[in-house]
Formats: C-alpha cells, structure tokens, sequence
C-alpha cells in the first residue's frame, strides 16, 4: 500500500512513472474486466486503457486511506458497468483459470471437486454467464479476486453489510444454477 | 499487453493528459457537503413546521374534535410537511451517498442518522423566527381546510359562524346555516390570543339549549393557525 502511494506520488511528478502503476495492474485489473464483462480480449484492453486514463487524470483524487487496488478496481468497475450500458451484452468467452473455478466451486457449494479442471472452468463461466451482473461481481471479486469484504465495499461503492448480503444471495443464485444445470455436458 | 503502458504514456503525452488539480476534486468534496447540510437544513425546517404545528393543534378539545380523534391528527398534521421531511430527506440522502466515504454507511443507518439531524436541527430552530416565517408563507399557500359542514352540527354541539355582536358574557353569531345563535360564553375557554369582534369568523363546542341558544365551552378561532402566527409576531 505504501509502495502504491510513492508511485502515486512519483507519478504526478513525472508522467513517465506511471507506467510502474500500469505495468503492476494491467494484468489483474484486464482479467478482472474480462471476469466480470461479457467482452473480448480486444475491447478489454481497449476498456483497461480508458481505465488507466482515467486514473491518471484523477491521481490528485486518490485517498490514501484506502488502498490504492480498491480505488483503481473502482474505476475499472466504473467503466465496466459504462462499458455494459453502452453495448448489447454479447456471449464472449471469459478465460476463468481452472484452479480459480475449482476455488470458486468449492468456496460455494463446499464439496470436494476431484474433476477434470478445463471442463469445470467452462461449467463455471457458463454459470457466471447466468448470473445477473451484481452477483456475478461480487462472486469475481470474493474468490476470484481475492478481496475481503472491506475492499469489495470500497470498490463497488456500498456499505459492507450490503456485501455481505450480496455475496450471500450470489452463492444462493451460483449454487441453484449449478443444481440446475445439467453437469454431464461439460463432463 | 507489454507494451501497453507505453501506448498509455505515448496517449498522455500525444493529448497533453495532465491529472486534474487537487482543488477541483476539494472543490466537488465540498459542493457536495454543502449540498448535504442544506438538506438537512431544510428537512429541519420541515421538521421544526410539523413540529410546532402538533405542538400548536387543539389538543384541549381533543376527545370532542368533531369528526373523532382521527379526524382531529388528520387536522393536525399536515401532509405538505410529511412529503417536505420526506423529500428533504431523500435529496440528503442522495448526496450524502456521493460523499467520498457516503457509501460505507448503510440505508437504515443514514436514514435514522438523517431524521435525527433534522429533528435536532428542526427542534432548535423553533426558538428562532425562521419556522414562523415558513409558517405564515406555507399558511399563505396552504391554508389549513376546516370543513364547515363538521363545524355546523349544533345538535352534536358544534357551531361555526360569523360575530355579529359582542355583549356581556353573550355572542350574537350568524352561523354558516344562516341562522342568528345567541352563544353564552360565560364558562367559555377562550385561547388568550383570540381577540373576539365583529366579523370574527368563529367556531364554538358546546351545547344546544334550545333553537337559535348555545351554551359554549370552547370558542376557537375559525382560522386558528393563522390567528396563532399573529398572536406570536405580537
């Protein structure tokens, strides 16, 4: 966190030192988007570099009180969700890493996965794919992402009673799909 | 993706990108809660109105409010100051969720947190003359309705009319049923402020003693919130 801070800081000296803040992001924060987005590749990249724009111009905005990952996945939400208004949401593919879907099935459902980890990842995405936009953040940014709860609440911009209730409902919604759907096909 | 932070960089200094000054994001901070106090300051008036205006309703003739007692807090409180609390209320909320550390607090807790500060604030303002003030213009647009048809029941002990004469003890009262009623108000309670003369517009609780005699209990102004905002400017 401090780390982050004398980047922000170097950074408003010298555009040029931006680019440490970009190189130590652009790969969580473009798989974050892709995680969360119905988007290719392409458009994401396209999204990652407004996001880093936009950061840029409001570094001077940064409170640092808070981490400086919470506020620039902040504004990768932000631009996400203006991303999602703008464009009809289309079927792309979401490269969900196996070990991550495995984390994310075990953390919901609580069983033991001993299966073929491609074919769950694909199970996964096509069950995130159902999953209205809200939950399915809250599910990317609590066991794919990694973050606790105080982080969520300061990225998605709500108090963190409320994440605790949407990480709730979203293993709800994540757990009756996958009851739902039929495995064997991706078996 | 190497080379995506020099395309950035290349992009900031191609369209001269410069991060914005930190007095534009103070000066938005504070815009904001500017915004959040003046919507507190408003739902405390609100709040200071309905307030004075339960304090002010005629709670001594409570059990015999014509029309019952629900009729009686239906008179009392006033439904422009509800939806004013309300809105007041919803415009704080609003833009103290866009306040850097808004979002951390939660719904009901910003919601009581709101009618609190506004009932503190509205409480303090009654000793100021700024609710008064509301008061007069809020009765200038919204007088408050007193429907004569309740008020002229004189069999139910109800009698609303006009002063014509002022004698000893002895009100001569054209009433809105066009019938001249001689009113003993010699055990009468008569608000302090309610400075009875001709053309007075009146009502009277009380009790019929025959056709055209009534025996008062209660004189009340035909307009009394208003009268009220008069006796307080004196």
């Amino acid at each position: 966190m401090k780390e982050d801070t004398i980047l922000v800081a170097l950074s408003l000296e010298d555009s040029k030192n931006y680019a440490a803040i970009v190189e130590k992001y652009e790969r969580q924060l473009l798989r974050y988007l892709l995680r969360i987005s119905d988007i290719s590749r392409e458009e994401g990249e396209d999204l990652l570099q407004n996001v880093f724009l936009k950061a840029y111009q409001n570094l001077r905005d940064f409170d640092t009180s808070l981490k400086f990952s919470s506020w620039i996945y902040r504004i990768a939400h932000n631009e996400a969700i203006s991303a999602w208004r703008r464009r009809s949401s289309r079927g792309e593919e979401i490269n969900l890493e196996s070990m991550e879907a495995t984390q994310l099935l075990q953390f919901t459902l609580d069983i033991p996965i001993a299966i073929d980890e491609k074919f769950l990842a694909e199970f996964v995405h096509k069950i995130l794919e159902k999953i209205p936009q809200k939950y399915r953040e809250v599910l990317v940014l609590r066991y794919l992402e990694s973050k606790d709860y105080s982080e969520i609440s300061d990225i998605l911009c709500c108090p963190m009673g409320s994440v605790a209730t949407l990480v709730s409902r979203a293993k709800k919604i994540f757990c009756s799909k996958t009851e739902k759907a039929d495995f064997s096909k991706f078996l | 993706m190497p080379e995506l932070s020099k395309k950035i960089l290349d992009k900031i200094k191609s369209e001269k990108i410069s991060p914005r000054e930190k007095w534009v994001f103070l000066a938005k901070n504070y815009g904001v809660w500017l915004l959040v106090i003046f919507g507190i300051v408003l739902a405390g008036i609100f709040v200071g109105n309905f307030v004075s205006d339960l304090l002010l309703a005629e709670w001594d003739i409570f059990p015999r409010f014509p029309g019952g007692r629900i009729n009686f807090l239906a008179n009392a409180i006033s439904v422009f100051l509800l939806a004013g609390i309300f809105a007041a209320s919803v415009f704080t909320f609003f833009f103290f969720r866009k306040t850097k550390r808004g979002y951390r607090v939660g719904i009901l807790a910003l919601a009581g947190m709101i009618l609190v500060m506004s009932a503190v604030g509205g409480i303090s303002l009654l000793s100021t003359p700024l609710p008064l003030k509301f008061h007069e213009i809020r009765l200038q647009h919204f007088p408050p309705h007193l429907d004569p048809q309740k008020w002229m029941n004189p069999s139910e002990g109800f009698l609303f009319g006009e002063i014509l004469e002022i004698g000893e003890k002895i009100l001569i009262l054209n009433a809105f049923d066009n019938l001249m009623w001689e009113v003993d108000v010699s055990d009468a309670r008569i608000p302090p402020f309610l400075e009875l003369k001709e053309e007075l517009k009146v009502r009277v609780i009380g009790e019929q003693i025959r056709d055209g005699e009534f025996r008062a209990d209660f004189v009340k102004s035909g307009n009394p919130r208003r009268d009220f905002t008069k006796y307080s400017r004196k």
